[in-house]
């Protein structure tokens, strides 16, 4: 086996971040259902019931509706000046996170922010909370650090993500060292390339299903297919034709799947009316069918801090033994009773 | 060093073995008198144990080797195995010399054998040889020290081992005992000063209880007094209990190296060696080579960084205009940018996991995993906050 495929293996994309198809989707549903169980739930119980239950979405309008996000994020991206990684990292975030939370439970439009915010930090892109708000409408410094939290555990603290863009500049650096090819045909390729992994891979699930040389080839090739088999042909010289084939097999699906969304319908599809008027009834009913808990996130987080708080606080009441002497042995016995308990629990949570 | 004249120990032994004390005025070579030279010290050779003044010495073998000057002696002695003697008796010399030797070959410890019994035996045996090297007859002495030879010469090995592995122990041992003592002077410093310090404690009781009474403390003066002695005496116990526990402690531990593993493996270790003219040593315990055969320490733990889809070039050419500055710009060289850590990098993350199918090497997890991560998902978004779920502060609980 190849070592660079073991050294992949270890990461925390292909540990915890990499599904097949199936499961993925299997995922969403089970996620769908559940926040609509729960969700039901709540409505009827509030103080009017909610009577006729509103309609929620189903897994394909949510997905529509990531999507829809994904790019939204890429475009405030964009509107901040992050560097590509960054904004490759939010908007891998904000889809992680939605694939065991559902739309209709956190509001994306703030975890977007969220995502974005914390993508900075994540990469090492310093960014002041405060300035960072201000370049929104409508946005306090508090909204964006509110589910912050909830985010990191959403992504399972899986801080690193591994992109395809510097594997691209591998791949360049080795096709120019193979010398086969002029520069014009490999720059324009290569500029072609990084458009597309700007985009189509970020707004597709190509990061779930594939690793980032897949990925990275399959751009090159929506790009220059001959480039690539002429990589290929270089990598896989010394494991047989059977294993490059496969390679070939994963590498052909990515770019159909990428295909869905080349870097064009940025401009042509997303933002004008065609793209809108599909959103449109989705965005009015997730209005109607979110979950009314977590509308607003900061009078949550805040409400739950006082709570924990006043938890950890101790009860005025009679005074043992413990209180005369000094010590106050149930407070002793709560801290060591804590500190066993973190022990035990892994803080990666139960397994997806 | 005293080296007190014994003349009534001066028995000669049957055998060769000349036991004889070391004589103090006389040099028996020479006739020499201590009375004339007063700086006249005597030598032996541990060939024959013979003593001679250091003059006899150096006049009969500073040319080379020569003939003992005993009569009847005709062992031939060299300038260079002469030395003083530590003993007086030199047939306890003699005997010491041979324990030395026969413990250097025969230096197995309680550890390398399975059972109390296999290295009791041992022992046995090892004295038996001893005893007939030192006082056996002729015939029992020849063989005694054929055994000893054969053994020093074929179990070399396993002899350099045993003493490096000694070696080591005394080390540790000596270590160990410094940082005992170094532990016990700790312990009884820290002792006074708890001592001292629960006689103030105590002292301040009365302070305390003027004090208390005086700021007008709620309940009676009795009350104040018994609260506040009751307070001391639990610091005091407090200080003491924890100085006992530490002794305990401590007590625990000197303990614990003494109880080496003597249960018996129930693998039945190779004996010694087999030879007619060998000593053999039954019951030794298989060697333990592992740590031999470790090799040196692997941070990687066995993964291999070499890369087999391509080879790393030294230089990657005109690849592009600011990596050629990165190389000769001074101003990005001298903060340490490498431009060859980026090549590594950016042809790493080209090839790896090229290989890694996702939809085949996760399709098990996507089966096993997918309802049961669902569920614990469902867990995390429950409104009420249920004590089941893993314990984060989730402020959406």
């Amino acid at each position: 086996m190849a070592t660079e495929d073991a050294r992949y293996r270890q990461s925390s994309q292909y540990r915890l971040w990499s599904f097949t198809p199936s499961h993925l989707s299997a995922l969403r549903e089970k996620t769908n259902t559940l926040a609509r169980t729960q969700i039901s739930n709540r409505l009827r119980a509030s103080s009017p019931p909610v009577d006729p239950l509103p309609d929620f979405l189903s897994p394909a309008e949510e997905y529509s509706l990531l999507t829809f996000f994904t790019v939204e994020l890429l475009r405030a991206a964009a509107f901040c000046q992050l560097p590509t990684d960054i904004q490759a990292t939010a908007a891998i975030f904000l889809r992680r996170f939605y694939v065991t939370n559902s739309i209709m439970t956190y509001p994306p439009t703030t975890l977007l922010k969220t995502c974005l915010f914390f993508g900075c930090k994540a990469e090492g892109y310093y960014m002041r909370l405060q300035k960072f708000a201000e370049k929104f409408p409508n946005t306090t410094g508090e909204e964006v650090i509110a589910a912050e939290y909830v985010l990191c555990q959403g992504i399972r603290f899986a801080f690193d993500v591994r992109h395809p863009f510097r594997a691209l500049e591998g791949a360049v650096m080795e096709l120019r060292r193979l010398g086969d090819f002029d520069d014009d045909r490999i720059n324009k390729a290569h500029k072609r390339t990084r458009d597309i992994l700007k985009f189509s891979p970020l707004v597709t699930d190509a990061y779930f299903h594939y690793t980032p040389s897949q990925i990275m080839l399959a751009a090159l090739s929506m790009a220059d297919e001959g480039l690539v088999q002429r990589m290929m042909r270089e990598a896989f010289s010394g494991e047989g034709e059977s294993a490059k084939d496969k390679v070939m097999g994963a590498i052909q699906s990515c770019r159909a799947m990428m295909e869905q969304e080349p870097p064009e319908r940025m401009a042509d599809y997303w933002g004008t009316t065609e793209s809108k008027n599909m959103i449109k009834p989705l965005n009015r009913m997730l209005r109607k069918c979110r979950d009314p808990d977590r509308v607003d996130l900061i009078a949550l987080q805040k409400a739950r801090r006082e709570q924990a708080q006043q938890k950890t606080k101790p009860k005025p009441g009679l005074k043992d033994d413990g209180a005369v002497l000094g010590v106050s042995l149930e407070e002793e016995r709560e801290s060591k009773r804590r500190k066993v308990a973190s022990k035990t629990d892994d803080v990666f949570g139960p397994p997806l | 060093m005293s080296r007190k004249p014994n003349y009534s120990s001066m028995v000669v032994k049957p055998s060769a073995a000349p036991s004889i004390a070391l004589p103090s005025d006389l040099c028996p070579v020479c006739k020499r008198v201590r009375y004339l030279n007063t700086d006249m010290e005597f030598l032996i050779n541990p060939e024959c144990y013979h003593p001679m003044c250091s003059n006899c010495v150096t006049n009969i073998f500073k040319s080379g080797p020569a003939q003992c000057p005993y009569p009847s002696c005709n062992k031939t002695l060299r300038h260079r195995g002469f030395r003083s003697a530590f003993f007086g008796d030199l047939s306890v010399e003699r005997e010491v010399d041979i324990r030395r030797r026969v413990q250097a070959a025969f230096n197995n410890v309680e550890e390398d054998f399975e059972t109390l019994r296999d290295y009791n035996n041992y022992l046995q045996d090892v004295e038996d040889l001893t005893f007939d090297l030192i006082y056996g007859e002729d015939a029992e002495r020849a063989s005694a020290e054929e055994k000893l030879l054969a053994r020093e010469q074929h179990f070399k090995e396993e002899i350099e081992r045993n003493r490096r592995r000694g070696r080591e122990a005394e080390l540790s041992r000596q270590k160990r005992d410094a940082a005992e003592a170094e532990a016990a002077r700790q312990r009884r410093l820290e002792e006074r000063r708890e001592e001292e310090r629960a006689r103030a404690e105590e002292a301040s009781i009365n302070a305390e209880v003027m004090e208390a009474l005086a700021r007008g403390d709620p309940g009676s003066a009795a009350e104040i007094q018994a609260r506040i002695v009751a307070r001391k005496r639990a610091r005091v116990a407090e200080i003491t209990s924890a100085h006992f526990s530490n002794l305990l402690h401590t007590g625990l531990n000197l303990n614990d190296p003494a109880d080496a593993a003597t249960a018996p493996s129930s693998s039945s270790g190779g004996g010694g060696g087999g030879g007619k003219n060998m000593l053999s040593i039954r019951g030794l315990r298989a060697k333990k080579t592992d740590d031999e055969d470790d090799g040196p320490y692997d941070p990687f733990a066995g993964l291999d960084l070499d890369p087999t889809r391509y080879a790393l070039r030294e230089r990657y050419g005109n690849t592009n205009t600011w990596l050629d500055d990165a190389r000769v710009r001074d101003d990005h060289r001298v903060p340490g940018y490498s431009v060859h850590e980026y090549a590594a990098r950016a042809m790493f993350e080209a090839f790896a996991g090229l290989g890694v199918i996702v939809a085949e090497e996760k399709a098990a997890e996507g089966r096993g995993l997918g309802t049961v991560g669902a569920r614990d998902a469902a867990a995390a978004n429950r409104t009420a906050g249920a004590g089941a779920r893993m314990d984060v502060d989730d402020v959406f609980v």
